[in-house]
């Protein structure tokens, strides 16, 4: 192939895809587009896609981010937001309906606390999650009720669990590692903050039954018991 | 009766059950849901009283009256039996409804739907219509898995979790419980599993060689006073009624009582 691929993809944090933008044409864009999910449908069905501008980053070329959002919407794909965005690239995101994921840069220190409305909201679910069944937001989870062994829930954010957490439960997955997990007791089959996983197959002592709250420490995942 | 896991009991206990309904008086109908394998009529003593089945019904080939057989043991006690020979995609969502509609119009107090094994269409079809969901479990982790699973596609696939309206009310019987297994660790116990689907405990039907007796002579286990199985079925259904009903069967027999009875 001659011509220069107007993006490039790379497998990002368990769900979530990482979309390099390299060119702000939406032509080439929605053509490639096509092209990679015909080669790998199951890949994108329903897949979340951040937008990530680092390529424009000398530039700051200003793409049409109505335009690529319908692109991404046509191809099956859920846009989760953009990331590495210069300040007027992220203005222009924010007009057209895209969330900043993060790593956006020049962003004043003293800049004013985002309004509230901005944050992703938080979701709460009170009836259980049973096996087989999957929960996954954006933002912060809490649950109000167990979740079964066999079944998976996942947060761009925190999660919290008020009751049993017997399944899988991935927190920070779109690479929050400052995300956490809670849960009132600890029996889960595999615990991640932002790809950071760990399997508790054997029960290690102290580590299962009881409270536990689950964060990262550098690039350790450490599992406390409360 | 449903349960993801085969063979764990749903037809007994749907047999079972239905019987204890009209026993107390409530014109009560089992349904086999179980296209190709017909089991539930074996299970009944109605098996050469089959003329039309379920799918002719739902397709229009015959009508109530000429599908449904009456009980000759028990009265206000009818019998829907499953097609042997047909495909079990003849069962249509529509078709299913159409005859739960008329059944009630027939003023049966009580549907109970015995559902196939597994998760998929089957199982999805005999749970679309429910009001109540009675989760048929064994003392095992891989039964207690499916049914948690069940539970889930019952809140989110049946026809009141689609229209929004009062989850289906959902209860757990565990059968074949052995208190003994229990207590040496081979089987999970009443208060784990409890524990682990987290619904309302309708009753424990323990392992009893007589279940097998009754469905090779065709006559629900419940019939039989003398069986704890039986008595412990009589139980499950004054409970779903409303009675305050203890459990029993759920401790294990004393080795030395044992010896003192049998020794
Ligand atoms: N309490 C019990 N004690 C001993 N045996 C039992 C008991 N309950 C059921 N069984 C036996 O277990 C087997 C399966 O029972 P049954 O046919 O009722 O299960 P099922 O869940 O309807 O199965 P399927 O999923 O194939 O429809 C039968 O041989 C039955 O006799
Ligand atoms: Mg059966």
């Amino acid at each position: 192939m001659s011509e220069p691929r107007p993006f490039e993809l790379r497998a990002g944090m368990q769900l979530m895809q990482r979309l390099l933008l390299c060119d702000t044409d939406v032509e080439s864009f929605r053509r490639a587009l096509e092209e990679t999910v015909t080669q790998a449908p199951g890949m994108f069905q329903g897949a979340l896609v951040a937008l990530d501008l680092a390529p424009l980053q000398e530039t700051e070329a200003l793409p049409d981010f109505v335009a690529l959002d319908a692109a991404l919407r046509e191809a099956g794909i859920i846009p989760a937001g953009i990331s590495n965005a210069g300040p007027t690239q992220a203005e222009a995101a924010q007009t057209a309906g895209w969330k900043l994921l993060g790593g956006q840069r020049e962003r004043a220190v003293e800049e004013a606390p985002k309004p509230e409305s901005d944050r992703t909201p938080v979701r709460v679910v009170s009836q259980p999650v049973r096996s087989g069944q999957q929960i996954h937001t954006l933002g912060d989870l809490i649950l109000l009720a167990p979740v079964s062994a066999g079944a998976e829930v996942l947060a761009g954010g925190s999660i919290y669990v008020h009751a049993p957490l017997r399944g899988r439960a991935l927190a920070g997955i779109l690479g929050d590692d400052t995300a956490t997990i809670s849960c009132a007791v600890l029996h889960a089959e595999l615990v991640s903050v932002a790809g950071h996983y760990r399997t508790l197959e054997e029960p290690e002592a102290g580590q299962r039954g009881g409270p536990a709250y689950i964060h990262l420490d550098g690039e350790q995942l450490r599992i406390e018991t409360v | 009766m449903t349960s993801g896991k085969g063979g764990v009991g749903k037809t007994t206990t749907s047999a079972a059950f239905a019987t204890g309904l009209a026993l107390r008086g409530h014109k009560t109908v089992v349904i086999d849901f179980d296209v190709g394998l017909r089991n539930l009529d074996l299970i009944m003593g109605c098996e050469r009283r089959v003329v039309y089945d379920f799918i002719n019904l739902v397709q229009g080939e015959a009508n109530l009256n000429q599908t449904l057989i009456k009980d000759r043991r028990v009265e206000g006690l009818y019998i829907l039996p499953a097609s042997q020979t047909r495909d079990k995609d003849a069962l249509t969502r529509e078709g299913v409804g159409q005859v739960i509609d008329e059944l009630k119009a027939a003023d049966f107090e009580y549907i109970v739907c015995d559902s196939p094994a597994g998760i998929e269409s089957g199982a999805q079809m005999a749970m679309y219509y429910a009001d109540e969901a009675v989760v048929v479990t064994n003392p095992e982790v891989s039964s207690v898995r499916d049914s948690d699973r069940m539970l889930g596609i019952i809140a989110s696939k049946s026809r009141r979790a689609e229209q929004g309206d009062e989850p289906v009310k959902e209860h757990l019987l565990i059968t074949r419980y052995a208190p003994a297994r229990v207590s040496d660790g081979d089987m999970l116990s009443v208060d784990d599993i409890v524990e682990l689907v987290g619904i309302g405990l309708l009753g424990v039907i323990p392992e009893s060689e007589s279940v097998l007796q009754a469905s090779n002579a065709g006559q629900p286990v419940i019939l039989d006073e003398k069986d704890p199985a039986g008595q412990a079925y009589s139980d499950v259904v004054a409970r779903f009624l409303g009675e305050q009903v203890p459990l029993r069967f759920v401790e294990a027999v004393p080795k030395g009582l044992l010896k003192r009875l049998f020794g």
